[in-house]
């Protein structure tokens, strides 16, 4: 039985939506990865700037700094190749969630000190690998990817994923994306 | 329900996957490696080890402008090694260029450094540390370093300016293939 989807699914169901996604949100994950391994003593030293060490200990700060960035090259790649993409885009917007409002809080900060004159003109090194950014194009480009992970989180498609061209090399091509104009009746998954 | 279920399962395996990756390419990395039970942010002898966050707290060291620094650097004494000059900045930044004869001592590598840098400032009349400038605080956690090793508090002084300063206006520089024998 099938019904007539809305735009929506229609749109989601032809992957470009997801494949842009997992391209925008996994290559800028990989690069800022790459960029605070380069450095990890660097991106250590932001994250007190942001005042986590008043959150979780010495220890858990310095865990943080090693972990983090190969968390989220691990995330990237899994979105860039299609696998595990609703666990990789569930820890990547968990990440965005955490570390956008202590930018927010950071960059009111520094504007309330009297270094700035206006919140715009905020400029700071966030610690994200990109060196010194201006607060307001920092804000825009974390909501972008934010709302890429959302999406990579939401997507039912699994059009030009790994998973979906193994599948189409095992002659069942098609079977793990719903048809075009057709509403899958099972929940599909990765 | 099966969704979310996957979904949760795919997150913890990448987050143990990067817990694995991290902790161990810490482990056998030399450049850039974390000590992860070193408190990096808290002096060895003076502060609140409660602030851990940046802060404006007074200085505890002796800071020198521009033109303190400059007298101290044409003093006979800097070349004897009674005025010692020690550079906190990270390889990169001190391999670039630094004050001529300044020696380095990077507070987040700290063992690489400071057997030699206690060597000459055991000796030194006044030692002067600095590093990028303005917000940097790594300068003051060489001091505190220093401190903790019996390098009296007296003898220890910070520019407070760094190399910012010192390179904006326009004074020589060493890089380190320079300072090579």
């Amino acid at each position: 039985m099938t019904q007539q989807p809305g735009l929506i699914r229609r749109i989601d169901a032809t992957g470009i939506p997801l494949l842009l996604a997992r391209l925008g949100v996994g290559g800028m994950f990989t690069y800022l990865a790459i960029m605070k391994l380069l450095n990890p003593i660097h991106f250590l030293k932001a994250l007190r700037t942001y005042g986590i060490m008043e959150l979780v200990p010495y220890w858990g700060c310095n865990l943080i700094a090693v972990v983090l960035p190969w968390l989220e090259l691990t995330c990237a790649v899994a979105l860039l190749l299609g696998i595990g993409i609703r666990g990789a885009a569930l820890l990547i917007n968990g990440m965005l969630a955490f570390f956008t409002p202590l930018l927010v809080v950071h960059a009111l900060e520094l504007l309330h000190a009297g270094k700035f004159a206006a919140f715009c003109a905020v400029k700071f090194d966030c610690g994200c690998g990109t060196g010194e950014v201006f607060i307001c194009p920092k804000l825009a480009e974390n909501i972008a990817l934010q709302v890429g992970a959302l999406i990579a989180l939401f997507s039912a498609s699994r059009r030009f994923c790994l998973a979906a061209l193994c599948a189409c090399c095992q002659g069942r091509c098609g079977t793990s994306a719903p048809p075009a104009g057709m509403v899958p009746t099972a929940k599909s998954s990765d | 329900m099966r969704t979310v279920v996957l979904t949760i399962a795919q997150a913890l395996v990448f987050l143990l996957l990067g817990i694995a990756l991290g902790c161990g390419v810490n482990a056998v990395r030399t450049k850039g490696h974390i000590d992860i039970g070193r408190d990096y942010f808290t002096p060895p002898t003076h502060g609140d080890p409660g602030t851990t966050k940046p802060t404006s707290q007074p200085i505890p060291y002796a800071v020198l402008t521009f033109e303190q620094l400059v007298q101290l650097y044409d003093d006979p004494k800097r070349q004897t090694g009674e005025y010692l000059f020690v550079d906190a900045r990270e390889d990169e930044d001190y391999n670039a260029g630094h004050i001529p004869g300044a020696i380095q001592c990077d507070h987040y590598q700290l063992d690489r450094f400071i057997d030699n840098v206690l060597q000459f400032a055991a000796v030194a009349e006044k030692v002067v540390v600095y590093c990028k400038g303005g917000d940097c605080e790594d300068s003051l956690m060489v001091c505190a370093d220093l401190e903790a090793r019996d390098i009296l508090r007296e003898r220890l002084f910070l520019f407070a300016g760094g190399w910012d300063e010192w390179s904006a206006k326009q004074m020589r520089s060493e890089t380190r293939e320079e300072r090579a024998p």
